[in-house]
């Protein structure tokens, strides 16, 4: 069991709904807290994470701030469609300091996709991205 | 009066006419026809006043020139204008005049004025019919005419209301004026009230005055019944007289007022004709006269017999004439008394004059002489000090110049030859044109020193400009050294360039990568917008709702458009800025009117 989102890890996002120059999605999977992803506006934001293969994914750990409401879904398939829900969570609001949240989600994906439907701000911003299971 | 003229111009025919006139002239005119054949008798038959008939046509010089040719006359078909002819012409057609012919006549004439008065007693029928009809559409006449009239005052409203409408006049306003028409008839109502109760007073007053006058009447009877018989009499009597008085006084007047308008229309007619203006002129001289005759006539016979009055003149002739004469005679003193007066007056004139002129000449020589010396000794002192001031100022001039010529005299000494002078002369000459040289260059020199001196500052602006570039220059070089030492490494530069272009190429993978997904995420998401799109619009309610929406739009645009005109229309009946602004000029008005009566109360 080890992190399938960390470096070496062959894990990389393959879609987000943002995209900003000096906060790209990559900042999400470098391991470091000090960067991070920031949406742009609006909501329902999202990102697909791909593993490559297919891979026993165990629990989910996330890094974020001002995210209120998230959702996970998975796919199967080699190409990235037919997601099916999987989990969702509300996350509480911290004022000032970073909100982390370790999510259970024991199911086989090769890719997973992450739904910010709702947050406590305009902006989100989401710093690190743990995915603990077996390829 | 033809017959006379006739006889005045003819001798000849005098004497045949004479011959037969005394029988036939008084002959009657049908006789005279029938047996007389002398052609003279029938002219005087002609002539005769009774018949008439050539005597008006021919006139005097017709019958005249008949007359003298005899012999046509006898020519002439006299029967037919004769009175022979007349009396056959005027006879009937029928010769026999029986009953039956005007039997006939009678009843067909009865016939005739049977069916007039049938014609006639129709018209009357008509008539009366129409009169009747007449009647009744006269009444229907005044009932339409009144209607006409209700109508016309109706229309009338009705025109007041659709102007008001058409002015766009509010309802307040039209209340308003409804409501000072009111008040006005009110006010009228109450006015013809209180009339109406003034009359009313009036009319009693006058029934107590009425009464009052009963009481009087009576009173008076209860009088005369009270008084005795001869009193009573001799009232009854007087009041008899007095109504015979009142009478003559009215029938007096009456009188009075036809004889004025008989004199003015008798006046009026005067006007009209100059002969009897010029009559009533001659009335009016003739009363005069008449005045002065009667007046002559009283004189003529009051005055005494002629010798007495001679007497008596000439005794007043006398005493004239003495008293005439004293008359002269003191008028004869007077003058010769005015005349030694007016001598004296004269003599005395000129007594005056001789002594006055020699006196006066001497008087106004003397007083000359008088005035110069007082003038003179009055300038005396002033004058004085202003000539002894000259001479000072004089002397004071002689002693400067007696100095100035000692100092010439002294110079003249000292003076040089005449040729040194011509020397020197030369020298000045030369001396001003070196001079005015060295002016000249001194000039040019100042002109170059502004030059330069412009050009000095031109320069320092320079230097400044020059060491600001410097400083930039300095400051470009220090970048540029440090560039130096990157730019020397080339090794890391080119794994540097190579490390960018990895990283580049890995996010274009990404990218790449991601580009897809998102492609098919788009795809999908389509799809799904689609179907959801289709799903809609297969939906009743949705379609329902666009119409419904659709319909609400519509209204709403026509809300706006109605929000709109009613925003217009309250915009322009809007008058209470217009109000505003005129109660407050209204009210500057009438200050500037008090202020001005304030400040000159006369105007």
């Amino acid at each position: 069991m080890y992190d399938l989102a960390g470096k070496g890890g062959g894990a990389s996002i393959v879609l987000a709904t943002s995209n900003d120059q000096r906060h790209p999605p990559e900042n999400m999977l470098d391991g470091s807290d000090d960067t991070f992803w920031s949406s742009t506006g609006l909501f329902p934001q999202e990102f697909i994470l791909s593993f490559g293969n297919t891979a026993d994914v165990q629990k989910v750990s996330i890094t974020g701030y001002n995210i209120r409401h998230l959702q996970i879904e998975k796919s199967t398939s080699p190409d990235a469609s037919s997601f099916e829900p999987v989990t969702e969570k509300d996350i509480p609001q911290t004022d000032g300091q970073l909100q982390v949240q370790d999510i259970d989600v024991r199911t086989k994906a090769s890719y997973l996709r992450f739904v910010v439907d709702a947050g406590y701000d305009h902006f989100i911003a989401i710093y690190k991205l743990n995915v603990s299971g077996n390829a | 009066m033809t017959a006379a003229y006739v006889h005045q111009r003819d001798g000849v025919v005098k004497l045949t006419m004479s011959a037969s006139r005394p029988k036939t002239g008084q002959r009657p005119i049908g006789t005279a026809a029938g047996r007389q054949p002398g052609t003279a008798t029938r002219l005087t038959t002609a002539m005769n006043p009774t018949t008439a008939r050539p005597g008006t046509r021919g006139g005097a010089a017709a019958a005249g020139v008949a007359l003298n040719a005899q012999v046509t006359v006898v020519d002439r078909p006299m029967t037919q204008q004769g009175l022979g002819g007349m009396k056959t012409a005027a006879k009937g057609m029928r010769q026999v005049h029986d009953r039956t012919y005007y039997l006939g006549l009678v009843r067909s004439k009865v016939n005739e004025l049977n069916s007039e008065i049938t014609r006639l007693n129709k018209e009357i029928e008509n008539i009366s019919e129409e009169n009747s009809s007449y009647l009744t559409y006269e009444k229907r006449a005044e009932i339409l005419a009144s209607e006409i009239k209700d109508l016309q005052g109706e229309l009338g409203d009705y025109n007041t209301l659709v102007d008001k409408l058409t002015t766009d006049e509010d309802i307040q306003d039209v209340e308003f004026d409804l409501n000072d028409l009111r008040t006005a008839n009110e006010r009228e109502a109450k006015k013809i009230e209180d009339l109406f109760e003034v009359k009313k007073k009036k009319e009693e007053t006058i029934k107590q005055l009425e009464h009052e006058l009963d009481q009087e009447k009576r009173m008076a009877d209860n009088l005369v019944n009270d008084m005795n018989p001869e009193m009573r009499q001799k009232y009854f009597r007087l009041k008899d007289m007095n109504e015979h008085m009142l009478k003559q006084l009215e029938s007096g007047q009456q009188e009075l007022d036809v004889l004025n308008s008989k004199t003015e229309g008798l006046q009026e007619e005067l006007s009209m004709s100059q002969v009897k203006q010029e009559a009533v002129r001659l009335y009016e001289q003739l009363n005069e006269l008449e005045m002065k005759r009667d007046s002559l006539i009283e004189e003529a016979k009051s005055t005494t017999s002629p010798a007495e009055e001679r007497e008596k003149l000439l005794k007043q002739v006398k005493e004239d004439n003495q008293e005439i004469a004293s008359m002269e005679r003191q008028t004869n003193e007077f003058r010769e008394k005015t005349d030694s007066l007016r001598e004296e007056i004269h003599q005395l004139d000129m007594d005056i004059e001789e002594n006055q002129g020699e006196r006066n000449q001497k008087y106004k020589e003397l007083k000359k002489r008088e005035e110069t010396m007082e003038e003179f000794l009055t300038t005396f002192e002033t004058v004085k000090s202003q000539e002894h001031q000259k001479i000072g100022e004089l002397e004071q001039n002689v002693v400067s110049l007696l100095e100035h010529i000692s100092r010439n005299m002294g110079r003249f000494q000292a003076l040089p030859s005449q040729n040194e002078l011509a020397e020197m002369k030369e020298d000045l000459a030369f001396k001003e044109g070196e001079m005015k040289k060295s002016e000249y260059t001194s000039m040019g020199l100042a002109h170059e020193n502004e030059k330069l001196r412009e050009d000095l500052e031109k320069v320092e602006q320079l230097e400044d400009k020059i060491q600001t570039e410097l400083a930039m220059l300095r400051e470009k070089i220090a970048n540029m050294e440090a560039e130096l030492v990157t730019f020397r490494d080339l090794d890391s530069l080119q794994r540097k360039s190579d490390d960018k272009k990895q990283k580049l190429q890995a996010d274009r993978v990404i990218l790449q990568k991601r580009k897809e997904t998102f492609k098919r995420n788009l795809k999908q998401l389509n799809a799904t917008y689609e179907k959801l799109k289709s799903d809609l619009n297969d939906n009743e309610t949705y379609t329902q709702l666009g119409n419904l929406e659709r319909k609400w739009q519509h209204h709403e645009q026509n809300n706006f458009v109605m929000k709109d005109f009613i925003n217009a229309k309250t915009m322009e009946c809007n008058y209470r800025p217009i109000s505003k602004r005129v109660f407050v000029g209204v009210g500057e008005y009438n200050a500037q009117l008090q202020s001005q009566m304030a400040n000159n109360p006369g105007v």
